[in-house]
């Protein structure tokens, strides 16, 4: 609705207090901001909470026991009985590979958890303490220097037999400088900020500090990292398991069953396929949902990676 | 100007006396006694005790460490438990697939990557650039031997175009060692593609908001001019970085796409070596990756010089 253009001054005096022509939009909640900026999150977030749910309710959706032999019934394309066909010993490939969400779900987290906490404990540590900053760091460029699944590897064969735990720690370690790296950059820019200098002058004590100061300020970039890291644990504990170096081959895991396919690819391939389309899916899922929190979190970040 | 050189150098030395202190520990307390393997099933203890001495077994880790350290400045990285030869001549067997996947893969990366980040930045928001854009978060998430079974299904084995795996040896001739590497190396470039791509049109879009580049096209250079003499000239430095760094997804990837393409290579021989549970030569291939890596990324440090005369040390 517009105002008419050829006023009196009596209507004017007579308009309402806020005209109508400024009434403010109605607020989109962030949500909806985030939604209609980024839809590609979303779609990352959605893709992940189906796959979280697979995991979830793997007992209910899966059509057969993930670890039942079928000698009978073996390397069998995909049929109505088993959806996705058999393995070489005549497990049910989809119940598996429903199953395999579970493992990749739980390293993803498990390590983006892990190594963020200890990795930002390491970058506060040696962004704040001097003569811990040269030591720790070195340490740092050192486990860099050598490539993640080399790393990953050494510690699997050290810890000598795989786990869910064993490569959780495993590709933590691997990945705990990235996170360190990035607390110490934002300790480092963010200590020589005025807020910081007016809060020690009233006597903040360090921890307090760290905790109202910096803490909150590492939180964005953070998360963001901490997302990739979650993207590239589940790649690694893929490559882990497809190698032989990760979980016993017993366990339903995505790299597992890929490796069960890797001699027989040629002939049938739907045992690689189908592990490795839920694999590609997943990590797209949770890539696209760290490009949107980047975007969301810090436009200034995205110009960065 | 030297000065730099040798602090840069010398910066390197406590990340190579970690990854040497780190790989050294992997065998040290790796599971298993070497001595009773070696001494066999009839051993005594008594025998056990002294093969443990005549190999200085028995003595510290700092002493066992700086003997085996100078061992492997001479080349000298023990000997395999499997196959009872030395891990250098093994080393040395595998190194021409590896060596020769990596520079494959490095070109094909480059050619493609940099004009693609180029015209993501130059055509900003455009269709090309979400293309472009999606292409790299998909480098970034489908796993490389995803890629590889996808390639070697379709472009070898179905197709037929290329040989579906194995390696044939340059000294074989050039053709049909690049056609065994076309395959492998196109899945291994796939990630380094989308980290290159994105480094590019990230540094791009920031150097052609630069008043210098107004300046070029006010002057009326043309446009390929500007973008790839006036714009990417002064991205490489963060380029080559890059580039550096993606070395270790290289590595990483090689591990892999070995295994997928059976080539013969030093990948190829960290997995068997880990099925094996072969110690010194899983530890002897991290310590070669890694040295290489080190490397070459300070060679990078060292080359920014060359590469934009402003920068001097």
């Amino acid at each position: 609705m517009t105002a008419p253009i050829n006023q009196t001054d009596a209507e004017f005096a007579a308009a309402p207090d806020r005209p109508q022509i400024l009434t403010p939009p109605p607020q989109r909640s962030r949500r909806m901001a985030l939604l209609i900026e980024h839809p590609t999150m979303w779609i990352g977030l959605i893709l992940l909470m189906l796959v979280t749910l697979m995991g979830i309710f793997a007992p209910w959706i899966a059509t057969a026991d993930p670890s039942a032999l079928n000698p009978a019934f073996r390397v069998k394309p995909p049929s109505a009985d088993a959806w996705f066909g058999t393995d070489m010993l005549g497990r049910d490939i989809f119940s598996r590979t429903v199953y395999g969400a579970r493992v990749s779900l739980v390293v993803g987290a498990g390590v983006a958890i892990c190594a963020s906490v200890v990795g930002l404990a390491i970058g506060l540590l040696s962004g704040f303490i001097r003569w811990a900053d040269n030591i720790v760091m070195r340490i740092m460029d050192g486990l860099m220097s050598i490539p993640a699944i080399l790393l990953a590897i050494a510690l699997m064969t050290l810890m000598r037999g795989g786990s869910v735990f064993n490569v959780i720690l495993a590709i933590t370690i691997a990945e705990i400088p990235r996170v360190a790296r990035l607390t110490r950059s934002v300790v480092l820019s963010v200590r020589e900020q005025p807020y910081v200098e007016a809060g020690k002058a009233c006597g903040t004590s360090t921890l307090g500090i760290i905790r109202r100061h910096i803490m909150p300020n590492t939180m964005a970039p953070l998360t963001v990292q901490a997302t990739y890291i979650c993207a590239s644990a589940m790649i690694t504990e893929a490559i882990l398991s497809f190698i032989g170096a990760g979980m016993p081959s017993s366990v339903p895991s995505w790299g597992n069953i890929m490796a069960e396919g890797r001699a027989l690819w040629q002939v049938k391939p739907s045992i690689v396929f189908f592990p490795a389309l839920f694999l590609s899916i997943t990590v797209l899922a949770v890539n696209l949902l760290g490009d949107g929190l980047r975007d969301a979190v810090d436009p200034r970040l995205a110009k960065q990676v | 100007m030297s000065a730099y050189i040798l602090r840069r150098i010398l910066s390197t030395v406590p990340v190579v006396l970690f990854v040497m202190i780190f790989v050294f520990s992997l065998l040290y307390l790796a599971p298993g006694d070497p001595a009773a393997i070696l001494a066999g099933d009839q051993a005594t203890q008594e025998d056990i005790e002294n093969i443990r001495t005549q190999l200085g077994l028995d003595r510290s880790f700092p002493v066992r460490f700086v003997e085996w350290a100078g061992g492997v400045f001479q080349g000298d990285f023990g000997t395999s438990i499997f196959t009872r030869e030395p891990v250098s001549t093994m080393i040395l067997q595998r190194v021409e697939p590896t060596v020769s996947l990596m520079i494959v893969t490095l070109i094909i990366a480059l050619a493609i990557a940099i004009p693609m980040g180029v015209a993501a930045a130059w055509k900003r928001g455009s269709l090309l650039d979400r293309f472009i854009m999606l292409f790299a978060v998909l480098g970034f998430s489908v796993p490389v031997f995803v890629v590889g079974y996808v390639l070697a299904w379709t472009l070898a084995l179905k197709l037929g175009w290329l040989p579906v795996q194995g390696y044939t040896p340059i000294a074989e001739g050039i053709w049909p060692w690049l056609r065994s590497l076309i395959l492998p190396a196109a899945t291994l470039s796939g990630v380094y593609i989308a980290l290159i791509a994105r480094i590019t049109r990230a540094t791009m879009l920031e150097i052609l908001q630069q008043d210098y580049i107004r300046t070029a096209r006010a002057k009326g250079a043309a446009g390929h001019t500007v973008l790839f003499i006036h714009a990417l000239r002064n991205a490489m430095v963060p380029i080559v970085t890059v580039v550096g760094l993606g070395i270790a997804l290289m590595i990483s990837g090689a591990v892999v796409i070995e295994t997928v393409f059976a080539l013969p290579g030093l990948g190829r021989l960290t997995v068997e070596s880990i099925l094996r549970r072969d110690y010194p030569v899983i530890q002897a291939v991290i310590l070669v990756f890694s040295f290489v890596y080190v490397i070459i990324n300070l060679l990078i440090d060292l080359s920014y010089t060359l590469i934009d005369p402003r920068i001097s040390y």
